[in-house]
């Protein structure tokens, strides 16, 4: 493994400029109370939320600490009670569809200066958030989020 | 998304993640395009769809927690839940999370891209499950809707 230190104090995705994805402008709800959220549930069925959210949300809670570092996630894998299901989500303030995963595989990587091949198994958990959210803004926006 | 030249857990070279964000603690997690995930709760059935998604590849999972070195990398991936488990209803006041929720298989395909190193995972159907949800969530102020 080669680390690459000068790397250190990278600017995060979001920070970065957008080059890949396509920013087609929030879907923010002008003003909107969380409390009421569930009225505008029929009418936002109807809206067209096909753009990316430029609001982030907030996490939900301490969760896990994997190192004894404390993170604001549960992972869908031991169930740590008391509920059926650990907190699928990873944010809060948060009423829409969401999906969790862990999986297990295997696949093939590839050195693009050597060409030289390498079995690797993988372990993937990721996830999905759909819907309306309180955002770091305190206002209510709708919006798609992957966890990766 | 975690690459190891072993048994899963043992020789671990790559971490791909967007990171924690600064000043929240928003754990891995990144906007995508609205028409990325689908979902049909009913029929069990929900996908998530992203092309060179950017990424960090904090290279094992220690190193990711504490934000240290990286390099920039992308994945893309299509993932697909299928239920197995009927509907259930599910309300956790400790952790004030609350909805509908389906126990799931998920299969995926793959790739991820980081300097001079691409990978390609197996066909979908090698995926293993281990543990997967779908559902409809409510937690934080929405919790007592």
């Amino acid at each position: 493994m080669t680390l690459n230190h000068s790397h250190r104090g990278h600017v995060h995705f979001w920070t970065r400029p957008i080059t890949r994805r396509t920013f087609l402008g929030s879907a923010a709800l002008a003003g909107g109370a969380a409390a009421t959220a569930g009225a505008w549930l029929p009418q936002l069925a109807k809206a067209d939320f096909d753009g990316t959210a430029t609001v982030f949300p907030r996490p939900i809670g301490i969760g896990v600490a994997p190192f004894g570092i404390p993170i604001h996630h549960f992972p869908p894998f031991p169930v740590l009670g008391p509920a059926v299901i650990n907190e699928p989500s990873q944010i809060t303030d948060f009423n829409g569809m969401v999906g969790i995963c862990r999986v297990t595989g295997a696949g093939t990587g590839t050195n693009l200066s050597t060409h030289a091949t390498t079995r690797y198994s993988y372990q993937v958990d990721n996830g999905f958030m759909d819907g309306l959210y309180v955002g770091e803004d305190a206002k209510t926006h709708h919006g798609t989020f992957a966890f990766v | 998304m975690d690459l190891f030249t072993g048994a899963v857990g043992t020789g671990q070279v790559h971490d791909f993640n967007p990171g924690i964000r600064d000043g929240t603690g928003l754990f891995w997690t990144q906007p995508v395009a609205g028409d990325a995930a689908t979902f049909d709760l009913e029929h069990g059935t929900a996908s998530l769809a992203v092309e060179d998604l950017d990424e960090e590849d904090y290279h094992n999972l220690h190193n990711a927690l504490v934000d240290g070195p990286s390099d920039p990398a992308s994945v893309s991936f299509e993932m697909r839940w299928q239920a197995v488990a009927a509907p259930m209803n599910v309300t956790d006041s400790v952790h004030r999370f609350t909805g509908r929720f389906r126990l799931c298989d998920v299969q995926i395909e793959w790739t991820a891209d980081a300097p001079n190193f691409h990978f390609v995972s197996d066909p979908a159907s090698t995926t293993q499950n281990v543990r997967s949800v779908i559902g409809r969530e409510r937690n934080g102020v929405f919790f007592d809707d």
